[in-house]
């Protein structure tokens, strides 16, 4: 393994000094926007005794940095605090939306890749011909597409109008009920294979398509174009037009060499799209009603449920840092050339 | 009369830029016997290099050959289809380039690459004899540690090494021709003195016909048999090697032998060739080198001159020599 011990101990550390500045500014954030969520906590018709206790139980009435000790305690000792809207342990209702999202993102980019770096090498060897404009338009267009447009629109489409899959939710209950499926994971289409439950894992596959497409767009639209451009740079290289001079034939030269010098930094830029796809995932989810991440974040941002909100953001924070870490990773392991 | 492994015939190429149409090579004639070298000497951007790149069928998309042939064993390689061209890329020529750190992909072991080649020219698939094979072509190219470079990535490697290594992968499917595009020009003065011997010693052994190109004169003065000076995509003279280093005929090609530093003798300033290249894409009309010829007459700014033979062999294309 071309990575350092020292490396992963480097990253650690930046994950922690990470997580804590993210804790901070979007504690200090939610604390200076006057809203009242000790309304929401007090329940139904407070009084004013009521409202005043609530502010009292959610330590709204001490001063900024005694509500940031509060906080950084109940971080530290594990739970995240409680949700002020659920009143569970906002790390345990995260750590229970996770899978949703897991799936969904993951789906997302697996197809995102899949279509996005074999169509953007098909437009770089076919510079310049319609097949190469065509792949182009979509790619730009996928790139720059707001998704949350395109889920209202294809929620309209393919779910209202066509009713050809469904625009709402993960999986049936109905069909989890009568077959008696049960999670193990939580990640229903793996769970459901698991369990050779046929019903579900098909059901949950209709679910999750119209929502892992419509997030799909954006990496694949950067995929293919940036698997375009840096091919074509490769191909121009000397060291592919040598490999072509000494006599290898094209296709090895194309799909065994140019390729791999291709896949590095086109792995890295996804690394990097994988922040903006989570934000996607926060607006698809809520419009596909998709229990995950983005789902409960916003939730939580509706009701000021302000405990709930930066556990969300906490978690995207360590997701964008763990992910790079791994793209750089890969990046040591395809070239040769990186040390970590 | 025996077959000579390459034949260039009046060959004109054209690369369409943006900024219009640069006219890199015009009318060059050479061939190449077997176990003969040819230097193509000429200053950068003097075409060289393309010539090379069209020998091998290898030219950059935007490049047009306009007219000519290329012969390589009896064969116009400019009539063949691009999977004809394959066939024949490392198996009848093949090439090394001026840089052999950017020559090797940098993701891929040199020995992957050169395994590669063997196998897909050779047809040879068993992994060892692949294996011996590729060890086998590393020290013939007079690499001491063949295992090493066999299992090194191109940056752990000297460039003198990957040079050898470029040799051994060239020369590893046994090609009739072989064009050396600047081979020592980026490398130490010491080493390039080695790299120049494996090559006059491989082209010995093998019977190679060498295309070597370089803009060295003194380096060509060692390595040829034959020089053929070219001046904006044009040939100026075309010669044995003694013939034209001793006896140069064409005001550029003195000029260019005036330019070869001599560590021998202290004669002060470096000599060069005042003025540039002519503009490829609008030549003057006449002699491509008038402009900067002290021996320029009236009718060189008119008139193209001809290719001449002023003696059996040694041919000229300056007004100043009548047939």
């Amino acid at each position: 393994m071309p990575v350092s011990r020292e490396y992963i101990v480097k990253r650690l550390i930046l994950l922690v000094v990470v997580v804590f500045g993210v804790l901070i500014i979007t504690f200090i954030i939610t604390r200076v926007i006057p809203a009242h969520p000790e309304l929401l906590w007090a329940g139904a018709h407070p009084t004013e005794e009521q409202i005043e206790k609530a502010r009292e139980q959610l330590h709204l009435n001490d001063p900024i940095y005694i509500q940031l000790l509060y906080y950084l305690r109940d971080f530290l000792v594990g739970d995240w605090g409680v949700s002020w809207r659920t009143r569970q342990p906002v790390l345990s209702d995260i750590l229970s939306a996770l899978p949703a999202t897991l799936e969904l993102v993951t789906t997302a980019f697996i197809i995102a890749i899949a279509l996005g770096i074999p169509l953007g090498a098909l437009a770089a060897l076919k510079r310049n011909t319609w097949v190469d404009h065509v792949i182009r338009i979509v790619s730009v267009l996928g790139a720059s597409v707001p998704v949350f447009w395109l889920a209202l629109i294809f929620q309209l489409v393919f779910s209202s109008w066509l009713g050809i899959l469904p625009g709402a939710k993960r999986v049936d209950e109905f069909i989890v009920l009568e077959t008696g499926f049960k999670p193990i994971t939580g990640f229903i289409l793996l769970d459901s294979l698991l369990e050779g439950n046929f019903a579900v894992f098909v059901n949950a596959l209709h679910h999750i398509i119209l929502p892992a497409i419509v997030l799909a767009f954006y990496p694949f639209g950067l995929s293919a174009r940036m698997t375009r451009a840096i091919m074509t740079e490769v191909l121009n290289e000397l060291y592919t037009r040598s490999a072509l001079a000494w006599g290898l034939p094209r296709r090895v030269v194309i799909y065994k060499y140019a390729l791999k010098n291709t896949l590095a930094p086109v792995i890295a830029s996804l690394g990097l799209s994988f922040g903006y796809t989570i934000i996607g995932a926060f607006m698809v989810e809520l419009i596909f009603v998709w229990p995950g991440i983005g789902l409960y974040a916003a939730m939580a941002l509706l009701s000021y449920d302000y405990p709930a909100i930066i556990g969300s953001i906490v978690l995207v924070a360590i997701f964008y840092t763990v992910i790079n870490m791994i793209v750089d990773i890969i990046h040591a392991i395809i070239d040769p050339r990186v040390k970590l | 009369m025996s077959m000579k492994p390459l034949v260039v015939e009046n060959l004109t190429i054209h690369y369409y830029t943006l900024e219009g149409i640069v006219k890199a090579v015009r009318g060059v004639s050479f061939s190449v016997d077997k176990g003969e070298s040819v230097c193509l000497v000429g200053e950068s951007g003097s075409g060289k290099s393309t010539i090379g790149l069209a020998i091998v069928g290898a030219l950059p998309a935007n490049a047009r050959v306009l007219s000519g042939k290329i012969l390589v064993n009896n064969v116009d390689i400019l009539e063949l289809s691009s999977k004809e061209l394959e066939k024949i890329r490392g198996r009848s020529v093949s090439i090394i380039f001026q840089d052999p750190a950017a020559s090797f992909n940098p993701l891929f072991t040199v020995g992957q690459m050169l395994s590669d080649v063997i196998r897909y020219k050779l047809g040879i698939h068993d992994k060892e004899e692949l294996k011996k094979k590729a060890i086998e072509a590393l020290k013939n190219a007079g690499l001491p540690d063949p295992e090493r470079v066999y299992n090194s990535y191109p940056h752990e490697l000297s460039g003198g090494m990957l040079q050898r290594a470029a040799i051994a992968v060239a020369l590893s499917t046994r090609p009739d021709i072989l064009i050396a595009d600047e081979p020592t020009t980026m490398l130490d003065v010491t080493l390039q003195a080695q790299i120049l011997d494996l090559l006059q010693e491989l082209r010995r052994k093998l019977g190679l016909a060498l295309v070597f190109i370089t803009h060295n004169l003194g380096v060509a003065a060692g390595v040829c048999d034959k020089i053929l000076v070219i001046y904006a995509g044009a040939m100026m003279e075309f010669g044995p090697v003694d013939e034209v280093l001793v006896n140069p005929l064409h005001p550029y090609t003195r000029k260019l032998i005036e330019c070869v530093p001599r560590s021998s003798v202290r004669v002060g300033r470096l000599k060069y060739i005042p003025g540039s290249l002519p503009d490829l894409r609008k030549l003057p009309p006449g002699c491509v080198f008038a402009p900067r010829c002290e021996e320029a007459m009236d009718i060189c700014r008119e008139k193209e001159p001809p290719l001449i033979e002023v003696k059996p062999g040694h041919f000229v294309a300056c007004h100043k020599y009548k047939r």
